[in-house]
């Protein structure tokens, strides 16, 4: 019950950010120097064309007029009409959702694989040879900037030792688990410092605690007490550390998605800039702000159910 | 640059203590009391700034001058040390001249949302009540957004050119730090010695400035230099997308982007420009990691 009442809380929570990103998304086609339609259409558009645009985008309405009537077309589903495709823009974003929800859940998983042993390793002696090694390897590993990255990654991996594909989705589960490892890989390798350095100084603050003393005055192996009780009370934070930089991995789809030709919403969005599609544009940023959002009610969920006492606040 | 700058000078013999004191490592460690990371990062970025301002007098040809019949040159001929591009353009200068574009956008890029952010915050967070319910609100929507995809949006809208990128980066960016600042501020104006002088008939104006800022300033200043790192990446990236400064002015990103065709054969043209963008990140993230520890802050 008390968990339903966070859930609701939490929902309640999310709706003016869910109104301020629509209204920050509407307003970047204010942002055009000039005017809109006719920047979209390019120098040699009649200007029946430009009259007709102006009055799909209802351009020619007070600003206020036009944002009511952009979140009506919002709240019947509709996020706009793709100028290049002469598409819904909503229906070419869900095509293409699955290529990128893979590349979030992959690269996620492998931040976890990667990030949660690392973590343990520089806390268990922390100031020791491993922790600077760790230390060293994170500090350098933030300057890495994903699109190189994932270039040397094809140039080394697919093309020249071909042990892994160097562009496209695969098919089938196993073909998508070969396929998207290096992109994933990619997104990962520039989360992972983030993540070893936050969750290491959570792991150091929770080994300080008297629970800790208590378990190892009982006779507990040191094994036991870092997996079963140190890591334990160090998941909830580090969730939030996840969900932290859940906006930086979706931003990264972005790049990774162009480097390996992959056809998600990322490259989606390239292409819509590339074609000066601007409904497209909008669409796609206000479905990645969703995602966040989405994202975050979804951790702070896992969090309440980890930790029962944040339900509480 | 001395070899006092990567050991703890507390291993030292008292006699190379004395001399590592006067030699630049010491020099430095001493006044700021550096510690390794951070005398390191500071060397490493202060070449990079050096090699940026003196971009003009260390590059050996004009990045932007094309040679077609010497396109594509391997490194080390013809005196293009870094060789040449598809439109015969000498790599090395390029670079160079890529430092001075790209280091000088990250500076702008960090110095605007630094202060506005930091400002906006600590006044939000000083005064409470709606102004600062209203700061929240904003900063969460904000944060709603993938910085780089808010940061692509919004250079779109804008049209590709120095000015928009730092604007853009200012709007998505300010935010960090006006969170931090409203945070910091929030728990200062609760001490004794603000309500002091607050009976004391301060003006606000003064408490701020005076009294405030210079206790809330440095959580900023590290936020400041890891955040500079991510900048540097995010300008790069723009150029990688298309979306960087017009060509032909060389940036790193850009470089890269038109690098890829040859990537199998003339692999230094993208290999180059990466490289650049890691040793400044990395002398950009030890300053933040020496900060962090020297000023205790995590």
């Amino acid at each position: 019950m008390a968990y339903a009442g966070f859930l609701i809380r939490r929902l309640l929570q999310a709706i003016p950010v869910i109104f301020g990103v629509t209204f920050i998304v509407f307003w970047l086609i204010h942002l055009v120097p000039g005017d809109p339609a006719r920047t979209a259409l390019g120098l040699h558009a009649t200007p029946a064309a430009i009259a007709k645009l102006h009055q799909e985008w209802g351009l020619d309405s007070s600003l206020p007029a036009q944002y009511l009537n952009y979140l009506g077309r919002l709240v019947t589903g509709n996020l706009g009409t793709s100028l290049r495709y002469q598409e819904s823009a909503g229906t070419l974003i869900l095509e293409r959702l699955p290529v990128t929800l893979w590349l979030i859940v992959y690269s996620t998983v492998l931040v976890a694989i990667f990030a949660v042993p690392l973590a343990l390793l520089a806390a268990s002696r922390p100031g020791a040879l491993r922790d600077r090694l760790v230390s060293i390897i994170s500090v350098a590993g933030l300057g890495i900037p994903g699109f190189w990255l994932g270039l040397i990654l094809i140039q080394y991996f697919a093309i020249e030792a071909r042990v892994l594909p160097a562009a496209g989705f695969g098919s089938g589960f196993t073909g998508h688990l070969e396929s998207m490892f290096l992109p994933s890989l990619t997104i990962a390798i520039g989360i992972i410092p983030m993540v070893v350095r936050s969750l290491r100084a959570e792991v150091l603050r929770t080994a300080d605690l008297d629970f800790v003393v208590t378990a190892r005055s009982k006779g507990l192996s040191e094994r036991r007490i870092r997996w079963r009780h140190v890591l334990r009370n160090a998941l909830p934070p580090s969730v939030t550390i996840l969900m932290v930089n859940v906006g930086f991995l979706i931003g990264s789809t972005i790049v990774v998605e162009l480097v390996f030709s992959l056809g998600g919403i990322g490259s989606l969005m390239i292409n819509a800039i590339n074609g000066r599609d601007f409904p497209l544009v909008q669409a796609v940023t206000l479905f990645f702000a969703f995602m966040v959002i989405f994202t975050n009610i979804l951790g702070d969920l896992l969090q309440a159910l980890l930790d029962p006492r944040l339900e509480a606040r | 640059m001395s070899d006092g700058a990567l050991n703890p000078s507390a291993e030292l013999p008292r006699a190379r203590r004395a001399a590592v004191g006067r030699s630049l490592g010491g020099a430095v460690r001493k006044r700021i009391g550096a510690n390794a990371s951070l005398t390191l990062g500071c060397v490493i970025f202060g070449t990079m700034l050096l090699i940026a301002a003196l971009a003009s007098v260390i590059a050996p040809f004009n990045p932007d001058t094309q040679d077609i019949p010497h396109a594509l040159t391997a490194p080390g001929v013809e005196g293009h040390l870094l060789g040449t591009d598809q439109l015969g353009r000498d790599v090395l200068s390029r670079l160079l001249y890529g430092a001075r574009i790209d280091i000088f956008i990250a500076c702008g890029s960090v110095l605007f949302p630094f202060a506005i952010g930091l400002i906006v915050g600590m006044l939000a967070g000083y005064r409470g009540g709606w102004v600062d319910s209203v700061l929240v609100g904003i900063i969460d929507i904000v944060f709603a957004f993938p910085a780089l995809v808010l940061l692509v949006a919004l250079v779109f809208v804008l049209g590709p050119g120095i000015g928009t990128i730092v604007i853009a980066i200012t709007l998505t960016d300010w935010v960090s730090y006006a969170q931090l600042s409203r945070t910091s501020s929030r728990r200062e104006g609760t001490q004794e010695y603000i309500l002091a002088a607050r009976t004391g008939g301060i003006p606000t104006r003064r408490i701020l400035f005076r009294h405030v800022l210079p206790n809330i300033i440095v959580q900023p200043i590290v936020l400041a230099t890891s955040d500079a790192l991510l900048i540097i990446i995010a300008i790069t990236t723009l150029g990688f997308l298309g979306l960087g400064v017009p060509p032909p002015a060389p940036d790193w990103g850009t470089m890269i982007s038109e690098a890829q065709p040859y990537l199998n054969v003339q692999w230094w043209l993208a290999v180059a420009p990466g490289v650049a963008i890691i040793i400044t990140g990395l002398g950009l993230s030890l300053i933040g990691d020496g900060l962090a520890a020297k000023l205790d802050v995590r």
